[in-house]
């Protein structure tokens, strides 16, 4: 049995499906057939019920105007592009990330070539020492030859770190292609080189003369570059040309004036 | 009314949404921009407003729609909840509802109109019932009047309103029970004399009691 307080508290849940046990269901139809004024209570809950239904319905009709859904297609339109966008962009970024890692690599690996390119050839051409006791007697002596033995030297002692760079170096590729060294006149030729120095030059051709060097009456101005080796009494004892506009005929005089040396002394 | 079988699909749409489908967009619309506007609409009593609500909230879901766990609920509740916080925004920033006569100025007894649903609709005295119960509606507390519309005009079960509104069903229930008393106490017909029936029934037994 159910009294009429616990009738007022179910009321409303009555006519909800779901809402109550069986039992309680079965309670509570039965106290108000029973309780007039319980009945009366659920008829004024049943007619709220329906009304709200009736409301319910009335506005089952209501609904956006159709503008709302213009506007909201617009901005899902908008809002869609950026995302693509955003992810075309990011796609865009990282290929480019990408491209300008792969581009640091290349940059170094090529720096790094040209760095351990440029320290071989500045040391057999700049400043370079030549071991003691080394003779330019050979009147053919070629920086290849003597390059063989500067970078010897250099390759004795090595930081660890040039030498790690220098290591997968290959063999210096501009010294083969340079011209050979030229003994010069007036040089002693037998005397020892000690540790002598190669000093690249540069003067004009017309300047060739105090090196001993015959010069034309045509001589121009224009700068030769050399490469003179320098021994160490601090006498120039032979000379590459590595650029510049030097006659031929001077190239020729200072070989058969080497030829006639060597002749002269086997 | 949303029928369960229709959720699953829900799930569907929201992720091609998410994935930039117009038609998706466009099928979650019309689907649930109905009864997310008459929720907006009978929460507020302002067209303009739920227009308003609606267009936020649909906005919302396109800039947030990554938001949305089909695991911790349907889109419909993830809808409701933020029209409901739309609709709470705009309440808060617009000026109370002004709360409805008791009495009609043509001398309706208001509950006495509450009759079958087939005959409100039939005539003009139904439709004005109608208005009076949603101006009812209205003026209720906003945390009553929710219960009411999810609950009795969106025909939500218990579990469905406590998903949007965040509390317990048990909350939901009792929250229920008081708003429905309070609508009967709006609506009931009042004495002729201007005086509420149920103050006057309650004078009428104190007289008996003597």
């Amino acid at each position: 049995m159910i009294d009429c307080e616990s009738f007022k508290t179910v009321v409303h849940e009555i006519d909800r499906p779901g809402c109550l046990e069986a039992s309680v269901l079965d309670a509570a139809w039965g106290h108000a057939q029973s309780c007039a004024r319980c009945a009366r209570r659920l008829a004024r809950t049943r007619k709220l019920t329906a009304a709200l239904g009736a409301l319910a319905k009335a506005d089952e009709r209501e609904h956006a105007p159709m503008r709302v859904e213009a506007q909201l297609l617009n901005t899902f339109r908008v809002q869609r592009k950026p995302a693509r966008g955003f992810r075309q962009g990011k796609l865009a970024w990282w290929m480019a990330a990408a491209a300008a890692g792969a581009l640091m690599v290349g940059a170094g690996l090529a720096w790094r070539r040209a760095s351990v390119s440029r320290h071989a050839r500045g040391s057999a051409s700049t400043v370079a020492a030549i071991p003691r006791g080394t003779a330019l007697s050979p009147p053919q002596t070629t920086l290849a030859s003597r390059a063989g033995q500067v970078g010897h030297v250099h390759h004795n002692r090595p930081s660890s770190r040039t030498a790690k760079r220098a290591a997968p170096t290959p063999a210096p590729k501009p010294v083969a292609e340079l011209a050979e060294f030229l003994p010069l006149p007036f040089a002693d030729d037998d005397a020892p080189l000690g540790t002598a120095e190669v000093v690249r030059i540069r003067l004009s051709e017309s300047a060739l003369g105090v090196l001993g060097l015959p010069v034309s009456d045509e001589a121009s101005r224009q700068p030769v570059t050399a490469d003179v080796v320098i021994g160490e009494d601090g006498v120039a004892r032979a000379i590459r040309f590595v650029s510049g506009p030097v006659p031929s005929e001077v190239v020729q005089q200072l070989q058969t004036m080497a030829f006639e040396s060597k002749g002269a002394n086997p | 009314m949303m029928r369960l079988e229709d959720q699953a699909s829900d799930a569907d749409l929201s992720r091609d949404m998410i994935a930039g489908d117009e038609q998706a967009f466009v099928g979650i619309y019309r689907r649930l921009q109905g009864p997310l506007y008459r929720f907006a609409l009978q929460m507020t009593g302002s067209a303009s407003l739920a227009e308003e609500i609606v267009q936020e909230a649909f906005m919302t879901l396109i800039r947030q729609a990554a938001s949305f766990d089909a695991k911790r609920g349907t889109l419909q509740a993830y809808l409701y909840g933020i029209c409901r916080n739309h609709v709470l925004r705009c309440v808060a920033q617009e000026s109370p509802y002004v709360g409805m006569p008791e009495a009609s100025s043509e001398g309706g007894n208001g509950f006495s109109e509450l009759v079958d649903p087939s005959d409100l609709l039939a005539s003009f005295a139904a439709v004005e019932s109608i208005e009076r119960v949603r101006r009812a509606v209205l003026t209720l507390p906003r945390s009553y009047r929710e219960v009411v519309v999810l609950c009795d005009l969106h025909e939500m079960a218990y579990e469905q309103a406590a998903s949007v509104l965040g509390c317990p069903i048990g909350t939901v229930r009792s929250r229920l029970h008081r708003a429905r008393e309070l609508l009967l106490a709006k609506l009931r017909p009042r004495a002729p004399g201007g005086m509420n029936v149920s103050v006057a029934e309650r004078a009428e037994g104190a007289e008996s009691q003597r």
